[in-house]
């Protein structure tokens, strides 16, 4: 079984190694100051992420997954090393390069959902969209409202966040972060902070938009949530020490994808 | 220990917090002490000179030819009779104007000796900031004349002067400036000039023509010790019993005086102590927007303290003293700094109001204001500190308040056209309550600014504005003719120029009314009176207009008749209306030509012309000066207002200080209002830099808030101002004897202080927000 796994697992990766790759980083290190000290979270990293792949990063509480996730991101400064996209070095980008980069390139949905709390959750999604200066105003409106009718809160759509659930915000995060159709739509932990009904419904959209193209990559402890990935990293003590790759996802196949998950995080003692 | 220990914890944590309300206070405490200083120590250097330099109750100065007969010795004696009377003293003098100084063609003085027993007046070293102790006697051909001549003329020791006299004129040198408490303000038409007795001696021989130069006595009355007589009814009788009033040129009390001499000081004294309470006002939102704020940010640490047993008095106590404290290292660090701005004020106005005024710190009083500031200071913190009581452990264990946004009716939709400044006003609508105080604060520094800037506009470069409050009709020009056959070719001249709207005759002299003196005009067309509060106008020959204070005075009203006496003449005249002129302090009435002419005959008339474009006057008065010579005196309205520009210069030093002390303020709030601002909204940085918005995207919706608030605010404010303009005006003006203020308010002076306050919130506001570029999207990492 192993080998045939392994063969399976090399027949995928070698079709992994077709597509095309979006961000890698070389030799990526971030370490944080503490008490005088240093704190290697990330320990010279190299990794790829295919497009069009559903990239989930595992690994134990204090791993440091989400310190990669926001380090490929640009969301964070790295220490040393590289992270490029689309072969163009993104970590020595200035202020204004990079935001620009997330304007239009990449999404980004946080556990904490993050949305201005006085903006209506239509206005949060239209107002990252505006930041898009190759769309008018208009194509936004019509983007937003489509997004609105895909994740499913068109009656939400004037509200503020603090008037609607918990679902429906996250909802609403995934709708701005894919706005402006980046191409790579990062995931921290996106149903931490929701209950299992609500959960469902956003792995759900996700696995949807990933379905449709969307390249993601997502961090998360949720077994439930790590069974939607096509590839699966297990970062440990700073370093990536195991991947796994999985065909799409299908539901009628969860159970057969939370056996073999489990499978794998058991052989690295997760 | 807890609490010395909360408290530096506290200040650390709140240091701009602490700093800015020292500094707001700083500046309050040093305007305060210096008004305060100026104020009491001119009162009283007043007073004390009067005393020293030996006046008495009244001062009267008497024509001789006017007094009957010629004998000012029986008349003396009639005064003297009075029970309210305790002594006289008397000094010659010689009545003139001034024929040349500096260029200067103007200005009413009375020529005494300079060795006299009845004034010892002090005279001013040479930087005009101490006295001599020893003076030599002045020379013949020296003169010494009040240090208010600095900034009437422009004079210098050492600079040429003449008189007008019979015959040549002779030149007299500016030996000394002298101090002279009765009549030394620039504000007054009438000045004492000593010179040596000797010079004085040939004038007083030579003084027979009234018209130029008259020989008179300078009477100093000194009130009887038992006598209680306040000065009106004391005037009134001295006049009964003497009838005095009818041949002196002018008479005043030493109260009175005391009033013209302070009137600039009382003046902007008045105007910066209104500035002072708003300041004050300032200070006292900035602390309580700084407190609801400390509040609201330490909630969770404050709902702690309380879970681990610290009660809420002590809570209290520890924000008490950390306010308290604040409020009084900034006072009392404004008082000692007041000393050099102090004397650097008082070398300034010792020119305009004649007086040395000292500069020691009149510390009881600053301390006495101070203290009370700080009692109000202590209750209002105290009030607003009750907001703790309402916190609990157990909404801290909770992670404390949330900031709850709810829809505001003013919200406009964010569009991608001007998306910056959607998004700046809807940071605005949905939590308005923490720029109230910015709003409060623009509003109120903006009332000020357009009140002053209006005054500054209304009041004109030339002082014009002013000048018309003490005349009580339009006048571009006035002439006398001093030959009979020119007045024709005289006005044919002017119409050639522009043309003439109205001419009229006027004459002014000063009357006794009731036994009272007061100015008094003459115009011989009463319709010209423009200047008419109630009731009508002086037609008839036995009408007068009086004004408002008079009228209080006097306690008389429109339709009451009153006797009006001078030289010896005496009619009964009724009130027919109440105007307003600021002349003496707005204690003067107004006649016709028929009714003036019952009681003064042959004195001096004037030709008022109202021309149809005022800015031909200097061209018109060059002309005829070239033309006519001495058999013209050409004049403007202005020409008898000396102290004039140093007012205007005094109000636009005034508009400069504010709008620089509000520029200070403004630095201090914003610096305030944005450091709790931005503790608030970190996180939302953090969205709007992860969603990517740029810093400076975010720095300028960060100030077009404030520039929204100030700019709202701002016309707000200077609405407020525009309708209270003349109640303020007229409040300010009341001092000078006007009860009713009509002004006009310029655009440039209402819009020019709005958009001034809204650069320097935008300003300040995007500087402050450089913060905003050390947020990065990674706080809103939850791992």
């Amino acid at each position: 079984m192993p080998a045939a796994k392994s063969q399976q697992g090399l027949m995928k990766g070698w079709i992994i190694n077709m597509k095309e790759i979006v961000l890698t980083t070389k030799d990526l290190c971030k370490s944080f100051a503490n008490n005088g000290g240093q704190n290697h979270v990330l320990d010279n990293v190299n990794i790829k992420v295919y497009e069009k792949d559903f990239t989930v990063i595992m690994g134990a509480s204090g791993s440091g997954k989400s310190t990669l996730l926001y380090c490929l991101s640009g969301m964070d400064k790295i220490t040393s090393g590289e992270v490029s996209f689309r072969d163009e070095v993104i970590s020595n980008y200035k202020e204004k390069e990079m935001a620009k980069l997330r304007a239009i390139k990449f999404g980004f949905v946080f556990q904490q959902m993050h949305l201005v709390s006085n903006l209506t959750l239509f206005e949060n999604v239209t107002v990252t969209g505006y930041l898009n200066k190759q769309r008018t105003a208009e194509q936004v409106k019509k983007r937003a409202a489509m997004l609105f009718e895909t994740v499913n809160i068109t009656e939400a759509k004037d509200r503020l966040p603090s008037q609607v659930s918990g679902g429906e915000a996250q909802r609403a995060a995934i709708a701005r972060s894919i706005i402006s159709e980046p191409d790579i739509l990062f995931a921290d932990e996106p149903t931490g902070a929701l209950n299992r009904k609500n959960s469902e419904e956003v792995l759900n959209l996700l696995s949807s938009l990933n379905m449709d193209g969307q390249s993601i990559v997502m961090v998360t402890h949720d077994l439930k949530a790590a069974i939607r990935a096509t590839r699966l990293l297990y970062l440990e003590d700073g370093k990536i020490t195991g991947e796994m790759t999985l065909p799409p996802y299908q539901e009628e196949e969860s159970k057969s994808r939370e056996v073999q998950v489990n499978a794998w995080l058991s052989s690295l003692e997760w | 220990m807890e609490r010395f220990t909360l408290l530096k914890a506290n200040i650390r944590h709140q240091k701009s917090s602490f700093f800015g309300i020292i500094i707001l206070m700083f500046f309050v405490s040093l305007a305060l002490t210096t008004v305060l200083t100026i104020y009491l120590n001119s009162s009283s250097r007043d007073a004390q000179a009067l005393k020293e330099d030996g006046y008495g109750y009244m001062v009267i100065q008497l024509f001789n030819e006017k007094v009957p007969g010629g004998d000012v010795t029986a008349l003396l004696d009639k005064i003297q009779e009075n029970e309210n009377v305790g002594s006289i003293k008397t000094v010659p003098a010689v009545y003139s104007e001034i024929a040349e100084l500096n260029g200067n063609s103007s200005g009413t003085v009375i020529l005494q000796p300079d060795q006299q027993e009845c004034f010892k007046f002090q005279v001013f070293n040479e930087k005009g900031n101490d006295f001599l102790k020893n003076t030599q006697e002045l020379k013949q051909g020296e003169v010494s004349v009040p240090i208010s001549f600095q900034s009437l003329y422009a004079c210098k020791i050492g600079d040429k002067i003449t008189f007008k006299t019979q015959g040549q004129s002779k030149e007299y040198t500016v030996k000394y400036f002298m101090e002279d408490p009765f009549c030394g303000s620039s504000m007054m038409g009438i000045k004492n000039v000593l010179m040596n007795n000797s010079d004085l001696e040939k004038l007083y021989q030579q003084a027979h023509d009234s018209k130029v130069i008259t020989q008179g006595l300078v009477l100093n009355i000194f009130k009887n010790k038992s006598s209680d007589l306040k000065y009106m009814k004391f005037e009134r009788s001295i006049n009964e019993s003497s009838d005095v009033g009818g041949y002196a040129r002018g008479s005043m009390g030493i109260d009175q005086s005391t009033g013209y001499m302070l009137l600039t000081t009382n003046i902007f004294c008045g105007v910066l102590v209104s500035f002072i309470t708003l300041l004050l006002i300032v200070a006292v939102i900035v602390m309580n927007h700084s407190i609801t704020s400390s509040i609201d940010l330490e909630y969770v640490n404050l709902g702690i303290l309380k879970a681990v047993g610290f009660s809420q008095g002590k809570l209290k106590v520890i924000f008490l003293v950390q306010y308290l404290s604040s409020a009084l290292i900034g006072s009392l660090l404004g008082i000692p700094i007041a000393i050099p701005i102090i004397r650097y004020v008082n070398r300034l106005t010792t020119p305009v109001t004649g007086l040395l005024v000292s500069s020691r710190l009149a510390i009881l009083p600053c301390l006495g204001v101070i203290f009370c500031i700080l009692v109000m200071i202590t209750l209002f913190v105290y009030m607003k500190l009750r907001k703790i009581a309402t916190i609990t452990p157990i909404q801290a264990i909770r992670g404390g308040r949330e900031g709850i946004y709810f829809a505001n009716r003013f919200e406009v939709g964010i569009r991608k056209k001007g998306m910056n400044i959607l998004l700046a006003f809807r940071q605005l609508t949905s939590n308005y309550k923490q720029y109230v105080s910015s709003s409060i604060i623009t509003v109120l520094l903006v009332f000020f600014l357009v009140i002053v800037s209006n005054m500054g506009s209304w009041m004109g470069k030339d002082g014009s504005g002013l000048v018309q409050l003490f005349a009580c009709m339009d006048s571009d020009m006035e002439i006398n003719y001093k030959a009979t056959d020119i007045q024709k070719n005289v006005e044919k001249i002017i119409a050639s120029n522009t043309g003439i709207k109205s001419s009229y005759q006027i004459a002014s002299s000063y009357l006794l009314i009731d036994g009272c003196k007061v100015f008094s005009f003459m115009c011989s067309n009463p319709e010209e009176y423009n200047t008419v509060l109630e009731g009508r106008t002086c037609r008839y020959d036995n009408e007068i207009l009086i004004t408002k204070f008079v009228a209080s005075e006097l306690k008389l009203k429109i339709g009451d008749k009153v006797t009006i006496s001078s030289g010896g003449k005496k009619g009964k005249y009724m009130v027919s209306g109440l105007y307003q002129s600021a002349s003496d302090l707005g204690t003067n009435i107004a006649f016709s030509k028929e009714g003036y002419e019952k009681l003064v005959g042959g004195d001096e008339l004037y030709y008022n012309y109202k021309l149809t474009d005022s800015t031909k006057v200097g061209i018109i008065m060059d002309e005829l000066q070239k033309k006519y010579g001495d058999r013209i005196e050409v004049r403007t309205p202005g020409d008898d207002f000396g102290g004039i520009d140093s007012i205007v210069s005094a109000i636009n030093g005034i508009l400069m200080l504010v709008y620089f002390i509000s520029i200070i303020f403004v630095i201090i709030v914003m610096f305030l209002q944005c450091g709790k601002i931005f503790a608030k909204e970190r996180q939302d940085y953090g969205i709007y830099k992860a969603l990517g918005f740029t810093s400076s995207s975010l720095r300028l919706q960060f100030a077009l808030r404030f520039f929204l608030v100030s700019g709202i605010s701002g016309l707000i404010g200077a609405v407020v101002s525009i309708l209270l303009m003349n109640t303020c005006m007229g409040f300010l003006l009341s001092f000078m004897g006007i009860s009713k203020f009509k002004g006009s308010v310029t655009a440039m002076a209402v819009l020019g202080p709005v958009l001034f306050m809204a650069l320097v919130f935008l300003i300040f506001s995007y500087l402050l927000s450089g913060r905003i570029k050390r947020v990065e999207a990674r706080i809103l990492i939850s791992e």
